[in-house]
């Protein structure tokens, strides 16, 4: 088939001669200018007929080779229907909607010139050179990708701060910025409370914490896992804490960080104490007495983290209101554990969310004594071998070793059920604490999958003669895309207990194990 | 051969950018009249004004960029990665040592380029007729409205401009060769580079390599590879064919 004078671009020619090499009864197609040295090719590949002898460079050839002149025919009129067409594809609906698909962040840029942010997830490898392209084009960078190296992340931060730009990341999992969710995130409303967050999962669970206590967030702003370490110096802690102090919206800072390096913190908390804005600061697992000495407020958990702020921002929430809920825990505690037989005493935490799984080792490190993890908060507790637990123990299924290959356990569940049931085989255990985070990135229906593994683990340790408690926290709002009440409802109906929030969930674990008693 | 453009093309020896209007040239169709008067160029319904238009130098600085040359040879490997990482099927990688594919009309393809490189190589050290040869046989060949042929011997010109001790007389000499026997428009770029002038994405990347910044080199290089389906990669491979040839001193000047 000769097309007159025919042009496409590039990328539609080639589309068009894949989908017919495609077809079947398809052995060779070629969509190609007609030029001597083409028309010299496809004689060679017997695929030049009399009927092209007519066609110049300038024209485009369509030559199909088949099984039989039915299916060259077919093929034929499926080139030339596509080609007929004003664009091919995902270009032509982009296009036609307004948009365009570039294929570079500086490309971007040029055809959205009122672009402000790059979020940018590629292998990690290559994420430093494309974060560096994106604040040279002056852009806000949320940098997803892990595997950046620490002298990336340095240089990056540093020329982002210099240039008035925030580079949040690397292995920045998720951001709130004016309204507008990034990477993992919850739907939550605007309001007076500044996040900044050196952890994703941190930063979903205080918000949606103060969403459920009918309060919003002015930004969320995430650093990445690795901004409080001494060689990036709390670089985007510090400029996001500085920007929310100048902010008019922002009337109450919450930050939210595993204990930064002793020269980081004394940094950030220097920054606190000239704050003319009241300060949460919950560094997990950290002392509390130089986060007073800062003039700010502490929080040992998530739950206080965002309870504190909350109070500080004239919600009627108090100290009195985890007590409360701790007295709650403890009566239910007590009905829960009449089901457990003798020998039945371990509690075994099962996360997705590293600092859901960091914040449940500190509330049962206070209840229980020694937890085993992965991820310990003490190294002689690391497990030595993370497939199997020991004694109490909690598992951040996120961590490298797990993931490898494979998705993160908010998006695919396989690994986790498989660990439930292995618990739901262990005749000491007694309690297993699951986190289910919802959101924006995270699984479409979390409770679709392990409500029934749930109910499965508890009839496997039924069979053997013992009741099995499964206790759950669930990250997220009825304003998320999965649903915080139907989710819960779904998982209460499989047989879990739904606590809510991580810390209360831990507590209430804590307490069956416990008898009602802390150490 | 005149390229009315969209903004996030950028500059290039052919273009006229246009500013970012949506539907701008919804209204264009093949075979539409044109008409240029001075200062005018005028579509059917549409006026482009270019009195006002910024101009733009299409050359690079090749005497400074000549002057750099070690320098830019010394980062050369990771431009040839870049490639290898962008598409590993791109039939012309094998004349970079990649392993050539063996069956059917890729097969023939990839001999076709590889013999006609050879010749352009020979072109390089002082033989005029196998240049001229290499040259008219890589013309049309292959995939893609501007084929790749002409793509890799545009990444060719660019070389010669930078390395070869004649590079009006090599890239005329290749250029009358093969544009006779290509698509008009392709034929345009190739004429073009043998002027050498390059689009706005190249004089990024040869300034980055001069000065060997290795992440402005990685990213000048996706600008250049973004463009076209395998254009901009089939120019790289062009580039870098000759590159690596470290016997280069030509014997006799064409």
């Amino acid at each position: 088939m000769i097309r007159r004078s025919e042009y496409h671009d590039s990328v539609t020619l080639m589309e068009i001669a894949r989908s017919l090499n495609a077809l079947p009864g398809v052995v060779d197609a070629a969509v190609v200018m007609a030029t001597e040295a083409n028309r010299a090719l496809l004689e060679q590949a017997g695929l030049w007929g009399p009927e092209l002898e007519l066609a110049t460079a300038n024209d485009l050839i369509v030559a199909v080779h088949a099984g039989s002149e039915v299916l060259a025919e077919h093929a034929l009129e499926m080139a030339g229907e596509r080609l007929a067409r004003p664009q091919s594809g995902r270009r032509a609906g982009a296009e036609q909607a307004g948009a365009h698909r570039a294929r570079t962040i500086t490309s971007a840029v040029r055809g959205h010139p009122g672009t402000n942010l790059a979020v940018i997830s590629v292998a990690g490898q290559y994420a430093a050179a494309e974060a560096w392209e994106a604040l040279h084009n002056g852009l806000h960078v949320l940098l997803f990708s892990d595997n950046v190296s620490i002298e990336n992340e340095v240089a990056l931060k540093q020329y982002a701060v210099q240039h008035g730009l925030f580079m949040m990341g690397a292995d920045c999992g998720t951001a709130i910025l004016n309204g507008v969710a990034l990477g993992f995130a919850n739907v939550v409303p605007r309001g007076p409370v500044g996040i900044v967050a050196a952890s994703g999962t941190g930063l979903q669970e205080t918000s949606t914490l103060l969403a459920r206590l009918g309060l919003g967030i002015s930004q969320g702003i995430g650093t990445g896992g690795r901004d409080l370490k001494e060689a990036v110096g709390g670089l985007t802690m510090l400029q996001g804490f500085r920007a929310l102090q100048s902010d008019p919206e922002t009337e109450v800072l919450l930050l939210v960080s595993k204990p930064p390096a002793p020269a980081v913190a004394e940094r950030v908390l220097a920054q606190v104490k000239e704050s003319d804005k009241p300060t949460v600061v919950c560094f997990l697992g950290g002392t509390q007495e130089p986060i007073v000495g800062a003039g700010a407020h502490p929080a040992r958990t998530l739950q206080e983290g965002a309870y504190r702020a909350a109070a500080l921002a004239g919600r009627a929430v108090t100290e009195g209101a985890i007590a409360r809920e701790t007295a709650d825990l403890q009566v239910q505690a007590a009905t829960l554990r009449g089901g457990l037989r003798a020998g039945q005493r371990y509690l075994r935490g099962l996360y997705s969310g590293g600092t859901l799984a960091t914040e449940a080792l500190i509330v049962w490190g206070e209840m229980v004594g020694d937890v085993h993890s992965n991820v310990p908060l003490r190294p002689h507790l690391k497990l030595q071998d993370a497939s199997r637990s020991q004694g109490h123990c909690a598992v951040d299924l996120g961590e490298d070793e797990f993931t490898v290959g494979r998705l993160h356990p908010m998006i695919d569940h396989e690994l986790r059920i498989r660990r439930l049931m292995q618990e739901a085989d262990d005749p000491e255990v007694a309690v297993i604490l699951l986190d289910v985070v919802l959101g924006y990135g995270a699984h479409p229906d979390p409770a679709g999958e392990l409500g029934p593994a749930i109910a499965g683990a508890r009839a496997r340790a039924q069979e053997g003669g013992r009741e099995l408690l499964v206790v759950v926290s669930v990250t997220g709002t009825d304003g998320d895309p999965q649903g915080l009440g139907r989710q819960v409802k779904a998982l209460e109906q499989a047989g879990a207990v739904v606590a809510s929030c991580n810390a209360a969930a831990a507590r209430l674990a804590g307490y069956i194990v416990t008898g009602g008693r802390a150490l | 051969v005149i390229a009315l453009v969209a903004p996030e093309i950028d500059d290039g020896p052919l273009n006229i950018v246009l500013g970012n209007w949506p539907g701008l040239l919804s209204g264009v169709q093949a075979g539409m009249p044109v008409a240029y008067v001075p200062s005018r160029l005028v579509l059917d319904g549409l006026r482009i004004e270019l009195e006002a238009a910024h101009t733009w130098q299409p050359c690079p600085d090749w005497e400074m960029l000549r002057g750099r040359r070690a320098a830019i040879e010394s980062s050369l490997s990771s431009l040839e990665s870049l490639c290898l990482d962008h598409d590993p099927d791109n039939v012309l990688l094998s004349l970079l040592g990649a392993s050539s594919p063996v069956r059917g009309r890729t097969a023939m393809l990839a001999q076709r380029y590889c013999e006609a490189a050879g010749q352009l190589e020979a072109g390089w050290r002082g033989d005029k007729d196998a240049l001229i040869e290499g040259g008219a046989a890589l013309a049309g060949l292959g995939d893609g409205l501007t084929p790749a042929g002409d793509d890799f011997m545009v990444g060719v010109a660019l070389w010669a401009w930078l390395a070869h001790p004649s590079p009006e007389r090599f890239c005329s000499t290749l250029a009358t060769a093969a544009a006779p026997r290509t698509t008009t428009l392709s034929a345009a770029f190739l004429r073009a580079a043998a002027c050498g002038q390059c689009s706005a994405a190249w004089h990024l990347l040869l300034a980055a390599l001069a000065e060997g910044r290795s992440a402005e080199i990685g990213r000048a290089a996706r600008e250049v590879l973004a463009h076209g389906a395998s254009s901009g990669m089939d120019a790289l491979i062009g580039f870098l064919y000759l590159s690596r040839d470290k016997e280069d001193a030509c014997r006799t000047s064409i």
